[in-house]
């Protein structure tokens, strides 16, 4: 079985104030020996069940600002991933960039060392948004970047956008919509704004120094995105992404259809099934500790979880049903040797009755209004 | 064993917060019972829920010695006494135990009602009553205010009043004088055969049901045979002892002592406060006077918040009951619920009591449904039956009659609150019975009321009329057919049997609206609308909703961490831990007792 390999990039030029993802605003990175720390973790898991004798079938690169890396970096870590394990034939391999990161050169470069689709975190059109999310890029450079991306030979591009910013309006989030899709994107995943704790936002919420948009007019807005987006053209297919036929992101599938992932890097969580139970585990989250620790053992684990039966059969409801597609129920029993049924009957009917669940060929998914209660819907699986 | 004529058997009687407590640790330190050291304040109220509270739930008794200046040793055994309505035969069986009461009133603050209730009873059980005015340490005390008072609205001479701060330990020699000269000794009567008051028991999990008992008649000794004379059940006495506060054991027990008395009987059931213990041997002719078996009042149905839980609650509920002999417990099933029990209690405060041991002692989450009392239904076919659930009610064709419980209620009160107390007694559909002038401005006002109404708010709402002062007792009286039916409360269309109550019909369409508003207040908005209606058979009487929750999405999912994602999610469903599912709605634990919380 094909696995999904993510590596995580941990460095910014700055830090966004919403943004709670293991990454670092640092001046000058430890570029190499962070190479090397990734290139020693993949030598190291490649040693190891089940990954060993498996090729890859997605590489993402996330971060954190990949693209601040040298694109020949993230070619030195693919090249050994290839070595090691081997790429599928059309492979997607996935990088993430910021606009202001990136120039035609740097994006030829990035498509020659094998990245063939790139992931631009736009999220907004608006100069006032983009400066309340404390972004560091222009609109303008978002245009050129989707035209140089093309230029280089990208003909997978996603754009990502955040919606419900406080002060935002509907007709923003409209602008924001054409904006994009007038750029002509393959994907575009739009995010309704969340304040996570240990940010910024986060704490300026807390302390009531900011405040959210009314529930009323983020549904409103997340009402509109969801309308729009698949009227152009861009079909809904989780509860936060948008294709073209075709073009969905098969690496964040891979974690959707709770299927097996490597992560590599500060910080990167990696999933093994085994039968019907599994293991999750993460890595040290400190850059300068997980290198130290990737250099001199290869692994650098900080911590994991067994998932029982019952945990992996959760897991697999609630992931499965962030698809718009939902959840095969022939995949649920074969995977768990029990129907979904006998695991979940009782939920099923209630959520079933009351009209956020639908039942049809072979299939459950959440109905439109099951999208807008989707955790409370989730909730009810563990 | 004491000669009688060194015993006083006393109790203390104060309105809450006036220093009862205070003043009864005074006394054990002062008497040596407690060092200074062992004096964690107020002693006597032990168990944590009355501490909350501030209520004395149990009855205890502690033996003090009392080395008096005329060189004598006294035996001085204070006996404390509950102080609520649910709970006042155990109160007056305390004072049939004692020769004496001390009266406590604070300075600061006067006579106040729940004293006068306990001063009644006290005289009614022929106990001498010496005053003491507290606190007077206070910037805010008048001792000569308070005298008047206490002469005028109890109508008992102040002039010998005793002056005490319990919290600066000032007046405590004068009172304890007051203990052995101003109360009468118990009467020398150890040749006849043995009587025993018991005023209180509960259960040890190592010795079984535990009495504490004030010898009138004989003497009871170890490993003398004794019989209940209310149910004949016989034991042989395993181990006698009193409280110092500490365990004290003794061989035998004379004329006029208290203490406790172990008798290999299991249940406290089994030794029922009132009742008499008597030589099995040499049994006396006639129990002691004034014991009578204390029957539910009140019935609700208790169930586990998850099902999984019944067999907990089952186990804890049998080793309550050891420990309460007034609880009764059945096992029912409910549509919503699932299985559970319906249990009978003295009185809310009871049931409320009831419900946290539960959850306190024994780890349970339970959902309480509406208390109601039991009606007397007779049938079409000529049967009567007891209906102590409401969705248990026979169908309407049925039904002959609904009978309804109807108590003589008795109500101490000075004149001044005549006026809102009868139109409370009217509200409640009371029939005035009498109304006695008792002198001092003192009214006894006796209304003809159904239990139903007096179980709910009255208690509370007599008390905040009279600011306190007037006082409730009542007796049982009979069955009277009442214009009755029954509400049903409908989530989403579908009756819940659980909520189910019986009400007047005159009543029904103001109980169901604000039935239906606070259920409206305590269900939480979730995943879909909820419709909370009221309604008398097919007719809908009221109706509510609860509207859904707008959005509940988090648009990302943190990449490969989904264990966050998980927790997140688990942390969402934790809140709902405390709420029962009944078809697709969460209704929380509180929202069963809306009936309870409607003038909330």
């Amino acid at each position: 079985m094909s696995f999904s390999l993510y590596i995580h990039i941990p460095y910014c030029e700055s830090k966004c104030p919403y943004c709670d993802f293991n990454s670092y605003a640092v001046k000058g990175w430890p570029e190499a020996q962070y190479v090397d720390a990734l290139v020693a973790e993949l030598r190291a898991r490649a040693e190891q069940p089940p990954w060993t004798g498996n090729p890859i079938r997605t590489v993402f690169f996330g971060g954190g600002t990949p693209s601040l890396f040298a694109p020949t970096s993230l070619g030195r870590v693919l090249e050994e991933a290839g070595r090691l394990f081997g790429l599928e034939a059309g492979a997607e391999i996935t990088a993430e960039a910021n606009p202001g990161t990136v120039d035609l050169a740097k994006l030829r470069e990035m498509r020659r060392c094998g990245v063939n689709r790139i992931s631009f975190g736009a999220q907004s059109f608006n100069p006032v948004t983009l400066q309340f999310l404390g972004r560091i890029h222009s609109a303008g450079q978002t245009v050129t970047a989707v035209e140089q991306a093309r230029a280089a030979g990208f003909n997978q591009l996603n754009l990502d956008l955040i919606f419900a910013v406080p002060g935002q309006t509907l007709d923003d989030v409209a602008n924001d919509i054409a904006a994009a899709v007038a750029l002509g994107p393959d994907h575009i995943s739009a995010y309704n704004l969340t304040f996570e704790e240990g940010t910024a936002f986060g704490a300026a919420l807390k302390a009531g120094r900011m405040r959210q948009l009314p529930d009323e007019k983020q549904a409103a807005m997340y009402a509109m995105v969801r309308s729009e987006l698949p009227r152009r053209g861009y079909a809904m297919y989780e509860i936060s992404n948008y294709a073209r036929p075709g073009c969905e992101a098969r690496h964040n599938l891979t974690y959707w259809r709770g299927q097996c992932y490597l992560g590599i890097g500060a910080g990167a969580h990696s999933y093994a099934a085994d039968g019907k139970s599994g293991r999750r585990w993460w890595n040290l989250r400190l850059p300068a500790a997980y290198i130290a620790q990737a250099a001199e053992r290869g692994i650098a684990e900080a911590g994991s979880e067994a998932l029982d039966e019952m945990v992996s059969t959760s897991e697999f409801a609630f992931l499965n049903l962030r698809l718009i597609d939902g959840l095969e129920l022939r995949r649920f029993g074969e995977r768990f040797g029990v129907s979904f049924e006998e695991r979940f009957g009782a939920q099923l009917k209630r959520l079933v009755e009351g009209g956020l669940l639908l039942r049809e060929h072979g299939r459950i998914r959440l109905t439109d209004r099951g999208l807008e209660l989707a955790d409370s819907v989730f909730a009810e699986f563990l | 064993m004491t000669k009688t004529e060194l015993l006083r058997n006393f109790s203390i009687i104060a309105h809450i917060d006036h220093g009862k407590s205070t003043l009864a640790d005074r006394l054990l330190e002062r008497t040596g019972a407690l060092s200074a050291r062992e004096s964690r304040d107020q002693f006597l109220d032990s168990m944590d829920l009355e501490r909350e509270r501030g209520i004395t739930i149990k009855a205890r008794a502690v033996r003090l010695t009392y080395h008096a200046p005329d060189r004598q040793d006294y035996v001085l055994n204070l006996i404390d006494t509950p102080g609520h309505v649910d709970f006042t035969y155990e109160v007056s069986r305390s004072l049939a135990a004692c020769e004496g009461a001390l009266l406590v009133v604070d300075a600061s603050q006067g006579v106040e009602a729940q004293t006068l209730a306990n001063v009644y009873m006290a005289l009614d059980n022929g106990l001498e009553i010496v005053p003491v005015i507290n606190k007077i340490d206070l910037p805010g005390a008048d001792i000569e205010r308070t005298r008047a008072q206490i002469e005028e609205v109890i109508g008992l001479s102040a002039s010998d009043a005793i002056l005490t701060s319990a919290k600066q330990g000032l007046g405590i020699d004068e009172v304890l004088e007051a203990i052995v000269h101003r109360f009468p000794p118990p009467p020398q009567t150890r040749d006849r055969p043995l009587r025993a008051l018991i005023f209180d028991s509960w259960y040890d999990a190592y010795e079984g049901a535990i009495s504490l008992v004030r010898v009138v008649d004989g003497e009871i000794r170890r490993g003398m045979n004794i019989r209940l004379m209310s149910t004949g059940k016989v034991g042989e006495v395993m181990r006698l002892g009193y409280f110092t506060p500490h365990e004290q054991p003794a061989d035998s027990l004379g004329p006029g002592e208290v203490g406790f008395v172990v008798a290999g009987i299991k249940a406290v059931a089994d030794l029922r406060v009132g009742d008499t213990i008597t030589d099995d041997r040499a049994p006396a002719d006639k129990a002691l006077a004034g014991f009578k078996e204390l029957k539910p009042m009140v019935f609700a149905g208790l169930y586990p918040t998850e099902a999984n839980q019944y067999g907990a609650l089952r186990d804890a509920v049998e080793k309550l009951r050891l420990n309460d002999a007034s609880l009764v417990c059945e096992p029912e099933t409910s549509q919503a619920l699932g299985f559970g029990f319906r249990a009978g209690f003295l009185g809310l405060l009871h049931m409320e009591i009831a419900q946290e041991r539960l959850e306190r002692e024994f780890g349970l989450d339970l959902i309480v449904t509406a208390p109601t009392v039991a009606y007397r239904v007779r049938t079409t076919g000529g049967k009567q039956v007891m209906v102590d659930n409401p969705s248990l009610l026979p169908p309407e064709n049925e039904i002959e009659a609904i009978e309804e419980p109807f108590i003589m209620a008795s109500i101490h009160s000075p004149e001044e609150f005549l006026g809102p107390l009868f139109k409370l007694c009217e509200e409640k559909r009371g029939v005035q019975h009498d109304l006695k002038y008792l002198g001092n401005k003192r009214v006894i006002l006796r209304y003809e009321l159904p239990l139903a109404e007096v179980v709910f708010d009255f208690y509370d709402r007599l008390k905040s009329l009279s600011r306190g002062y007037a006082s409730l007792d009542y007796d049982f009286l009979d069955f009277r057919a009442e214009d009755l039916v029954k509400l049903d409360v409908r989530i989403n269309g579908e009756v819940v049997d659980a909520l189910s109550i019986i009400v007047h019909r005159e009543k029904a369409y103001e109980r169901g609206r604000a039935l239906c508003e606070k259920m409206r207040q305590l269900i939480p908005r979730q995943m879909f609308e909820v419709a909370i209606q009221a309604s008398i058979g097919a007719k809908i009487i009221a109706r509510e909703t609860v509207k859904p929750l707008r959005k509940n999405v988090t648009a990302k999912c943190y990449g490969g961490d989904i264990t966050r994602k998980r927790k997140l999610l688990e942390k969402q469903k934790e809140g709902k831990k405390r709420m029962k599912q009944v078809g697709r709605v969460e209704i929380p634990q509180e929202a069963f007792l809306a009936l309870l919380k409607m003038g909330e």
